[in-house]
């Protein structure tokens, strides 16, 4: 297991993040805005939840007839002259990426933010192979120059303050120091320009690929996407299997809740609609573009039919915005490049049960994630179905719990021993033993039992009525 | 309920009798299992429900349940503890019976009794609770409701969709984000003065009691039905 | 299988055809305050929302370099400015008009200008952005390398709708294209908005009225 992914020490991370009081007002803030611009962004339409039952369904239909619609996607690929990989896992995609790049002995690598080439640890990979990679998105840019995973699908370093990115810049780039964002931003926008100029090889991920066409979809902000396909040589597009669309008519109806439900925004500053090489009389432009379809366990979730509506998601982070488990851990505390809800959800089917047993139970299951997603991915439903096959492998639940639900089930599924507990349960907070109860009381009041329960004194009232 | 709560059941009794209902109580019905079958255990949760699921079936009254999240669990969940395909169909007829209890007083009752009024003000901070606001979809029906009665005003929280943080098994496996959820509530609570807070939801409520309990903040709690007979 | 496959599409487009559209014509019907409801004003008035800048729509070539020399008042622009091939037959008239100004045809990279005009293939009313295409006369980066670039948008090739415009694009055999809706930015630290980040902090858009656009 690689030891960049730690889902399991949940708890830990959590903890620590609860600890830190400027990870926390900086979530919090940040949070409060993301779930406000975004109410504020779906009031634009009276029908939005008929568009999200469009979405699902036009997202439904790709998961449906996704072995059809790859092979197409793949025709117009080739057609366009863009060059289709298969990669099954992260390791083949590394390897995939490699062999494009080293055949054209490129070494100076731009990156512009992927979810996917976190999830199979490309930075890492590309680095220790000798490679000068660099993340462009300003966000990524920050948590790459700190050693840090990203924190937030679409806001990598929401979680820290200004004061300490301008502490990060004034060491590690040795800049003047500052804490006004413009200036920042424009620090790394004149150091980063000198890398666009210089790189062999841009990487990028995709937000839709057209089935229909062969078109790749990219969505951004800040100009860098743009930059990564258009000035270095080689374009190298990474993409999950799912996010393959029947149609390229039906983007704009995706062009129009992502963005609201991302960030609030009616559109995108940028959204990149690439479908072939540069042409002989054109310009500039990548001489190459590859797309590698990841697989990465991917048609596994897609054949369990509990579970495959997760690969439904189109990354937008909505539900990592409402979520109050969230707001307090921190990206972080998920171990993995997915978090939230969403990550909650398929990490422990990306990376497999065992290994990110703990994500489906950090939850309240308020269901307020699955309210806000814009293509309806059920997701406290999947938690609950997770849940449920995390317990039924022995190994993964504490024996206590186990126990303690057993006992519960013979209270509950019968009358006698729900009376003789209930007794037993009367003296026990009698005595202040229900304060041995530790998880509860260390942080709250002992639960105090009422003298006698509803049940005794309905039975005395209505002996008394007779 | 049964076992923390009792005066809030006869309260509920009460105004239900004041309404002209005939009220049983049937002792068989423990629980609906929802604890077993959100920490994943859906066979515990099944054996535990099986009594309540047969006795259900078996009556043809209105069904009062008095807690949002219980409540959605037989309403919205039970085709999910994997029924035998005979009691799925019988479910599927009889959940449209069951109703909350601020459903059933206003929108099958019809707001039978003029709500009650306070002698002094009181501000109450309602906790709006997931399951009853996202899955039943009934705080409207119960907001109206306490809108109603003179002398009580409500408070809501600022991002008011807010969990309390309990969430079952949750509030002992993480208990530091659970009780920093819950802190979040009581503080809002504190910092608008009010004399407490109501929800439809009980296990919410326990949740936060203990937690106030513990800070010893001087904030009471309450079903939210009761506040229509409370003095 | 096929025929099933044919009747799930068809009943999404069904409902597509629905939704979403219609909607946001009549929210923006209100809000702008156009008696005539020009789309051209509405093009502007959307596009500003999104943080560019727009001049009303020019008639002819007075108009145009009018507004040219205002705008390069106002913004602090440098001594050369990079156009696309496109707009070649521009070239010298744009030289004699201003004459301290080094206009040159842009040659695919054009890294040390920090103005740039260049053409916009469509407009798009629903959210104000526009498209911008590249092919033989107008390179990838002119759109978004400089710090300033203008776009001159035939009033002809504004759509009310995202899908009506990606249509006409498709139909002109275009098959690559971006589309931009104001200055580049990002809210990475702290939330806190900041324009030009890789791409330009000021956007200029210049609306040509079609028979002017078609003269010139
Ligand atoms: S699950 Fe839904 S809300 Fe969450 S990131 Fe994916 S699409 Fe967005």
């Amino acid at each position: 297991m690689n030891a960049n992914f730690y889902p399991n020490r949940f708890s830990k991370v959590a903890k620590e993040a609860l600890d830190n009081a400027d990870l926390q007002n900086a979530l919090t803030k940040a949070m409060h805005h993301s779930q406000m611009v975004r109410n504020q962004a779906v009031q634009d339409f009276s029908d939005w939840e008929e568009m999200r039952n469009a979405a699902y369904r036009i997202r439904k239909y790709t998961l449906d007839h996704l072995d059809e619609l790859l092979l197409q996607f793949e025709e117009n690929c080739v057609r366009n002259g863009v060059q289709v990989h298969y990669a099954w896992d992260a390791q083949s995609a590394c390897q995939t990426i490699h062999l494009i790049l080293s055949s054209k002995s490129a070494k100076r690598i731009v990156k512009s933010k992927s979810m996917t080439t976190e999830e199979i640890h490309l930075n890492h990979f590309l680095e220790s192979n000798g490679y000068e990679v660099v993340e462009t998105d300003l966000g990524e840019y920050i948590v790459q120059l700190r050693n840090e995973p990203p924190s937030h699908i679409t806001g990598p370093a929401i979680h820290l303050n200004r004061k300490q990115i301008a502490d990060l810049f004034h060491q590690k780039l040795q800049l003047p120091y500052t804490e006004d964002p413009e200036e920042l931003t424009k620090q790394a926008r004149t150091i980063l320009r000198q890398r666009f100029l210089t790189a062999d090889a841009g990487i990028s991920g995709v937000n839709f690929a057209c089935a229909d066409s062969g078109k790749i979809v990219i969505i951004e902000n800040e100009g860098n996407v743009r930059l990564t396909t258009s000035l270095p040589n080689i374009h190298i597009a990474l993409c999950g299997i799912e996010k393959i669309l029947a149609k390229e008519q039906y983007l704009p109806l995706f062009l129009r809740m992502l963005a609201r439900s991302a960030t609030g925004q009616r559109i995108n500053v940028y959204t990149n609609f690439l479908s072939r090489p540069r042409q002989p009389n054109e310009l500039d432009g990548p001489k190459e573009i590859h797309v590698i379809l990841l697989d990465n366990n991917r048609s596994k979730m897609l054949k369990d039919i509990e579970l495959r509506e997760s690969l439904l998601c189109i990354r937008c982070g909505a539900c990592l915005n409402v979520c109050p488990i969230y707001r307090r851990a921190g990206g972080h505390a998920y171990g993995y490049s997915y978090m939230g809800p969403i990550g909650a959800v398929i990490t422990p089917q990306l990376i497999g049960l065992q290994n990110a047993h703990l994500l489906p139970y950090a939850s309240t299951l308020c269901t307020a994630c699955g309210d806000v997603c814009p293509v309806k991915v059920p997701l406290p439903q999947q938690l609950l179905t997770l849940r449920q096959r995390i317990a039924e492998q022995a190994s993964l639940r504490p024996w206590l719990e186990k126990v303690g639900f057993k006992i519960w089930k013979w209270m509950f599924s019968n009358n006698a021993f729900y009376v003789l507990l209930t007794y037993l349960l009367g003296f026990a907070s009698k005595f202040g033993m229900m304060k041995l109860f530790k998880p509860w009381s260390t942080y709250r009041a002992p639960l105090r039992r009422a003298p006698l329960t509803f049940r005794q004194q309905w039975k005395k009232r209505t002996y008394h009525e007779r | 309920m049964d076992q923390f709560f009792p005066d809030s059941v006869w309260k509920a009794v009460q105004l239900l009798k004041q309404a002209n209902c005939d009220v049983v109580f049937e002792e068989k019905a423990l629980c609906c299992g929802q604890p077993a079958f959100n920490s994943g255990y859906r066979k515990d949760a099944y054996e535990v429900a099986k009594p309540l699921i047969d006795l259900l079936t078996m009556t043809n009254e209105p069904i009062v349940v008095l807690s949002g999240s219980c409540c959605s669990m037989i309403k919205i969940h039970y085709h999910e503890l994997h029924l035998p395909p005979e009691l799925e169909q019988q479910w599927v007829k009889w959940k449209n019976r069951v109703f909350e209890f601020c459903d059933f007083w206003v929108n099958v009752l019809q707001n039978p009794t003029l709500p009650n009024s306070f002698k002094s003000p009181l501000r109450v901070l309602f906790h709006r609770s997931c399951h009853a606001l996202r899955e039943l979809k009934i705080v409207s029906a119960a907001e109206t409701l306490l809108q109603q009665i003179p002398n009580l005003e409500l408070v809501y929280t600022n991002d008011f969709d807010a969990c309390c943080g309990f969430g079952g098994t949750f509030a002992v496996k993480f208990p530091e984000i659970s009780i920093s959820m819950a802190d979040s509530k009581l503080d809002y609570a504190m910092q608008h003065k009010v004399d407490g807070i109501a929800s439809l939801d009980m296990s919410c409520l326990m949740h936060l009691q203990a937690r106030s309990q513990k800070r010893f903040l001087p904030l009471k709690f309450w079903y939210a039905p009761e506040l229509l007979i409370y003095q | 299988m096929s025929a099933d496959k044919e009747r799930i599409l068809a009943s999404i487009e069904s409902s597509l055809a629905h939704i979403s559209k219609t909607d946001f014509v009549e929210v923006f019907r209100q809000n702008v305050p156009f008696s005539d409801g020009s789309i051209l004003f509405k093009m502007k008035i959307e596009w500003e929302r999104n943080g560019g800048y727009c001049y009303d729509p020019l008639k002819n070539f007075d108009d145009l370099f009018f507004t040219l020399s205002s705008h390069f008042g106002t913004y602090p622009i440098g001594e050369t400015i990079a156009i696309s091939s496109a707009l070649k037959p521009f070239e010298t008239i744009l030289k004699q008009r201003f004459p301290h100004k080094r206009f040159f045809i842009e040659n695919g990279l054009i890294d040390q200008v920090n103005c740039s005009i260049c053409i916009a293939t469509a407009g798009i009313v629903e959210n104000g952005t526009i498209l911008v295409h590249w092919d033989s006369t107008q390179s990838r980066s002119i759109a978004v390398l400089p710090e300033h670039v203008i776009y001159l948008l035939n009033s002809k090739n504004i759509y009310e709708t995202m899908d009506d415009a990606f249509n006409a694009l498709r139909l002109k055999g275009i098959s690559g294209w971006v589309m931009i809706g104001g200055p580049s930015r990002t809210a990475d630290i702290e939330k806190v908005l900041v324009t030009g980040v890789h791409g330009p902090k000021f956007v200029s858009l210049l609306i040509l009225e079609e028979e002017f656009y078609d003269r010139a």
